[in-house]
């Protein structure tokens, strides 16, 4: 029984290890593209972070240090696509693209200039390990809650970060405009509002979500980089944003769903046998991208992105 | 006090010259109008006066101060304020966070909803604008839509209003409304600046009209001093009665028949109700009516763009039980569409591609899914010599062309495709005088071949100059029908506004 | 004759339509440049790396020419292939990213095909031709199915296209490679078996890898730009990527069934990418590895791009990426890893999607050259790419 609901728990915390960067991704696609800018170089973005967050945290000998480098990494990047896409108006896709191709060409290079190593990084202090987590001990023995009784800042982050975004998008007036200008980006513009200033805003605080993303995975479960990393996360995170209907809330839930997909593809692979375990690993693997296409047969016309979302913004005139 | 004052106001594009050397005056409290054919440069110096386009050279004096205006947000600090054509409003928001926008209550960073509302509601109340604060813009209808507009810029504290051709959408009943409104505005002693092309509406509710011909002013008239045949002798500058041949065929057999149409709008609300009527080879049919009564929904169902929800279309005998355009085409219609640019043609195309497109599956143009070139030159070279396209190269893009030519195009295309039945949808709409009468005269052509023509149209002239039997459609119904010989403008208007009909027998 | 030249002509006559040559062309030599600093920031020689990675490349007369230059073609047939899948379906109006995924599905269709008991047996163009027709087809359904969900279900297909490349690759890797298609343990293989000899591609340059790879990938580029410009389906794939912004209208109300159309655009832009797939397997590795090296479908969409979604343009964008490739093991001698000519490859894209400034800044150079007062407006015009928007 006490076994049970300690199974149960770490399940939860793992979920919630694996839910993180892929939420920080998503919630980083969720700002930029409620101001109408898609951001598809999330990936790129991430695979940058996390290689700039250990690099960081290994010449410091602080992960605090390696997440201010990630996150700078992850400015530079959301000036470059919004430099792109709002300042030259040039495709949202090609610009996203170039980025996750630099990302490949860059950080490997970067790894062995850096590291003088292919593949991966040598260790650095991070996030994950015993006396940088967050031990919440009252609540161990609690089922459900005690899943939140050891978890790493990141995670907390990611949980934060949620609600301030819901809270920022929905209750401020900074919100109003993002979402105006995601709208009906002329009619934003007409009231007044500077349509650019709230692109750059918006693609900028995306892209930082996505490096805190990244690093949730190089600082956060793994404590170094290794170059098969983002593989997929960033992609992942925009399915999960859609999925989420471009909220941060469904975000959330679709972020969650997808994690557990694969706690419980590592549950079944490591404990009973059973029909279960005869369905090949590939089929969990592939089972968040199965599930983002099956909910978008079953939901659409209800989940309908931002009116102006992916359309280059110009003046007239 | 001059409200607003424009001092030799010019705009060049790189291809034209839309506005002039305008030079003007409004005195404040004073409801002004512009008007001018499409094309007139009306839309270009109000976007100025909002500071949307920066002129080329002029200046521009508001409450008699000169003013630099570079941007709306100029615009707005100086209490210019516009309600656009296509309105400029967010569907997903309330009609509170859409007027509020910009210039938001609020208490630190959060946005103060209620008082949002609160503040919409006295608005509404002050200048009696009826709407609810807490409704969703996208489940509105048109008139409310604008009334939502109309409380954004009041809200900016505007004093001087300029409204861009706002009936074009308006049901007659919404048009009246908004008069009421504007004359309401007008003993706040707001300004009102109204654009618009449609006289009578100009006649009705101006104190001065302003007369805007391909860019230049051609004069300011009282409303007192002026009537409508000399409003429009001026904007068009020359008489404006339009020679339209005239043909006496017998009609044939029916070539169509529409028996209980039912259409849904885009926004799934019912725009065509139960519509029946035949049209016979040799004869043109015209739906009359005010824009946004059920055209578009009848257009789309007839072209396959929109499946009705009830009733049947017969074309040529068979009863089509998936109207989709293809299966259309194949049964002998033709269709001049409204949209040129948008259903009539592939702008970054060339003339000869766009000149066959539809036919270009079929021989001589192309064999076995190839391309037949020198099919396609010599068929285009003879089709630009017949109708006189220019330039005389089917190598130009059909974006290049002038409105006319491009519309040329499209009439060249559809009368030599194989057809019995042709829609033709406000073929002249934003058309010169010349080009005009040359769809004018096709049409006749046309029905001298026996040919069935089903004419959509906004103008009460096109009408009555072309058409042998005339339905008006008021609200998605067929609320009369008659012939030119019995009826006139006036009574036309009135069904068109819904204020009479006529029951004859509409089959 | 000469009227007809002249027509042509007129038709070019937009302002600075050479635009569309020379953008991509500076472009590349931009990207270079920034290369070049990124090299030189890190302490390393750009002249030296150029220098090894060009004279590797292929693509230029040098020692071992013969080696790099089939080696350049081989790659380059790949990445010419994917370029096309994205053209092909760009032309449409469609943007598929899907070429990764309908690439690893033509690899393991060829792999299994190449492989399989009834057909191993069969004289090679007999074999080589059901495989191919078996990729053609497993690609094409599998780039067919982001076409569906579109017509149907209004999914946008970047979307679906991306998903479905994830699934391709775990189903494969993770299910097919090491399950049903997993080699006799007792062979010493990992991954799939080994194709047999007669569904090798034949060497066509001995003493080289060379095969026919590229001989079929001219022909394929060939046929694309038939299909696109001299046929009727064409036409009307073109139609409606031109009229995208307005919802396909035109060609809709001229009897184009767009709804087929878009699916059958994406069969045939998965087929093309799935025939690149199946060049990897038939070609160089001869079996479906357990951890595949992918990234074809992803590079051609840069090489799309750079070609302006052209087929001789992607042709050449494809040497020119392929050429990278090959010149790659060869900076390694510069202590440079070989993943640079990816960050080439994405300046180079960052720039193509920074076209608007680039046409500015050329249109603004030529001006000035002509000592004309730059008006603004015409600046602008000329960047729109000169089409008239009333």
């Amino acid at each position: 029984m006490n076994n049970g609901m300690n199974l149960l728990n770490l399940s939860l915390a793992q979920t919630f290890d694996f839910a993180a960067p892929i939420l920080f991704a998503a919630l980083g696609g969720v700002m930029s593209e409620n101001a109408g800018v898609v951001n598809i170089a999330l990936e790129g973005i991430m695979r940058f972070a996390a290689f700039f967050g250990v690099w960081g945290a290994f010449v410091s000998k602080s992960p605090w240090v390696g997440l201010l480098w990630g996150i700078g990494i992850g400015i530079v990047l959301g000036a470059m696509h919004a430099y792109i896409t709002v300042k030259w108006a040039g495709d949202q896709i090609v610009s996203g693209v170039a980025i996750n191709v630099m990302a490949m060409g860059i950080i490997t290079y970067l790894l062995e200039f850096v590291f003088k190593t292919t593949g991966y990084s040598p260790p650095a202090p991070y996030f994950g390990s015993n006396n940088m987590r967050i031990h919440l001990t009252f609540l161990k023995k609690i089922p459900v809650l005690g899943a939140f009784s050891n978890l790493t800042i990141l995670v907390w982050l990611a949980l934060i970060t949620t609600i301030v975004v819901h809270f920022v998008l929905y209750y401020t007036v900074l919100g109003l405009r993002i979402r105006s200008v995601g709208e009906n980006p002329h009619a934003a513009e007409t009231l007044g509002v500077n349509v650019f200033k709230i692109k750059w805003f918006a693609v900028i605080w995306g892209s930082i979500f996505a490096a805190i993303g990244g690093m949730a995975l190089s600082l956060g479960t793994l404590s170094s980089f290794t170059n098969s990393m983002a593989m997929g996360k960033g992609f992942i995170g925009l399915a999960a944003m859609i999925f989420g209907k471009w909220t941060p809330f469904g975000a959330f839930w679709a972020s969650l769903l997808f994690a557990s997909a694969q706690v419980v593809q590592l549950l079944l692979q490591s404990s009973a046998s059973g029909i279960a375990k005869q369905i090949p690993l590939g089929f969990y693997l592939a089972l968040p991208y199965l599930l983002t296409i099956g909910a978008l047969i079953g939901v659409v016309g209800r989940a309908i992105p931002p009116a102006a979302d992916g359309l280059p913004y110009k003046k007239e005139g | 006090m001059k409200a607003l004052e424009l001092k030799g106001i010019t705009k060049q594009f790189p291809n034209v010259l839309a506005n002039d050397n305008i030079t003007f005056s409004i005195e404040k409290g004073e409801i002004f109008s512009i008007v001018g054919e499409n094309g007139a440069g009306k839309s270009t110096l109000m976007k100025i006066v909002y500071g949307l386009y920066t002129p080329t050279s002029g200046e521009i004096y508001v409450f008699e101060k000169k003013v630099d205006m570079k941007s709306p947000q100029d615009a707005i600090k100086l209490k210019v304020g516009m309600v656009h054509q296509e309105f400029m409003l967010i569907p997903r928001f309330t009609v509170a966070e859409n007027i509020v926008l910009g210039d938001e209550p609020h208490r630190g960073p959060i946005f103060d909803f209620r008082r949002a509302v609160r503040e919409i509601k006295e608005l509404s109340e002050k200048y009696g604008l009826k709407v609810n604060p807490t409704d969703k813009v996208a489940n509105l209808p048109v008139g409310t839509q604008q009334k939502v507009e109309i409380l954004k810029i009041l809200r900016r504290g505007a004093e001087i209003l300029i409204f861009d051709e706002p009936t074009a959408v308006l049901t007659p009943e919404e048009t009246e409304d908004l008069f009421k409104t504007l004359l309401a505005l007008k003993e706040r002693g707001k300004t009102i600046l109204f654009i618009s092309h449609k006289l009578k509406e100009v006649m009705t509710i101006s104190d001065r009209i302003a007369v805007l011909r391909r860019g230049k002013l051609q004069g300011i008239v009282k409303k007192d001093e002026t009537n409508e045949k000399e409003l429009a002798h001026m904007m068009i500058g020359r008489n404006v009665v339009l020679e339209i041949p005239k043909a006496d065929t017998k009609p044939g057999p029916t070539v169509l028949s529409v028996e209980n149409l039912t259409v849904r709008n885009h926004r799934g609300l019912i725009g065509l109700k139960g519509v029946s009527f035949d049209v016979h080879s040799g004869e043109i049919v015209a739906i009359a009516g005010v824009e946004g009564n059920g055209q578009t929904e009848l257009v789309n169902a007839l072209v396959g763009f929109t499946r009705p929800t009830r009733g049947e279309i017969t074309l040529n005998g068979s009863t089509m039980k998936m109207v989709t355009p293809y299966n259309v085409r194949t049964k002998g219609m033709a269709y001049i569409p409204e949209d040129r640019k948008r259903r009539g043609l592939v702008l970054p195309f060339k003339v000869k591609e766009n000149i066959i497109m539809g036919q270009h599956s079929l021989y001589p143009f192309s064999k076995n899914g190839i391309v037949n070139d020198p099919a396609i030159d010599k068929f285009a070279t003879k089709k630009l010599d017949e109708f006189d396209i220019r330039p005389r190269n089917i190598y130009v893009k059909a974006g290049n062309l002038s409105g006319g030519n491009q519309q040329k195009v499209i009439v060249a295309r559809e009368l030599s495709m194989n057809h019995n039945f042709l829609l033709a949808s406000q073929p002249t709409r934003g058309l010169d005088i010349g080009a005009m009468e040359f769809v004018y005269n096709h049409l006749v052509e046309e029905k001298k071949k026996g040919i069935a023509i089903l004419l959509i149209s906004l103008e009460l002239s096109e009408v009555l100059g072309l058409a042998d039997r005339i339905l008006v459609l008021y609200e998605g119904e067929i609320v009369g029908e008659t012939t030119p010989a019995e009826t006139n403008e006036q009574e036309l208007g009135l069904m068109m506004l819904g204020l009479k009909r006529k029951e004859g027998a509409v089959k | 004759m000469k009227n007809i030249i002249k027509g042509i002509m007129y038709g070019h006559r937009e302002k600075y339509w050479w635009l569309t040559i020379v953008v991509p062309l500076v472009s590349i030599l931009s990207a270079l440049v920034v290369g070049a600093v990124f090299i030189w920031s890190t302490g390393r020689s750009p002249v030296t790396a150029y220098k090894l990675m060009f004279g590797a490349s292929g693509l230029f007369p040098g020692p071992y020419w013969k080696t790099h230059f089939a080696e350049m073609l081989l790659a380059s047939s790949m990445y010419i292939s994917t370029g096309l899948a994205f053209a092909i379906a760009a032309k449409g109006g469609l943007f598929s990213i899907g070429a990764e995924g309908q690439f690893l599905v033509g690899a393991i269709v060829a792999a299994y095909f190449g492989y399989a008991k009834p057909f191993a047996n069969l004289p090679t163009v007999v074999h080589l031709t059901v495989i191919f027709v078996m990729v053609i087809i497993a690609g094409g359904l599998w780039g067919a199915i982001a076409g569906w969900l579109k017509v149907k279900k209004g999914i946008h297909e970047v979307i679906t296209t991306i998903m479905l490349n994830w699934i391709a690759t775990y189903l494969i890797a993770d299910w097919l490679v090491t399950g049903p298609m997993k080699a006799n343990v007792a062979t010493g293989v990992s991954g799939t078996p080994y194709i047999t000899k007669t569904a090798k591609l034949p060497i066509i340059l001995s003493g080289t890898r060379l095969n026919i790879s590229i001989i079929i990938i001219i022909v394929v580029t060939y046929l694309t730009w038939f299909l696109l410009y001299r046929t009727t389906v064409g036409f009307e794939i073109r139609a409606m990527g031109y009229t995208l912004i307005y919802n396909m209208e035109a060609p809709k109300a001229a009897g184009v069934n767009a709804d087929i159309r878009v699916v059958q655009t994406m069969f045939i832009s998965g087929a093309v990418a799935a025939i690149g797939g199946s060049f990897i397997i038939l070609g160089i590795l001869f079996q479906y590895p357990p951890v595949f090296e992918g990234g074809y479908g992803f590079d051609g969409i840069a090489v799309a791009l750079i070609g302006q979604n052209e087929p001789l343009g992607v042709f050449l964008a494809g040497m020119l990426i392929g050429g990278l490739r090959t010149g790659a093991t060869a900076v390694q001698l510069a202590h440079i890893p070989k993943t640079f000519p990816s960050i080439i490859e994405g300046l180079i894209v960052a720039f193509i999607a920074l076209q608007e400034l680039v046409r500015y800044l050329i249109v603004k150079l030529v001006e000035s050259g002509k000592k004309k007062p730059a008006d603004k407006n015409n600046l602008t015009k000329a960047t729109n790419g000169g089409t008239a928007n009333e």
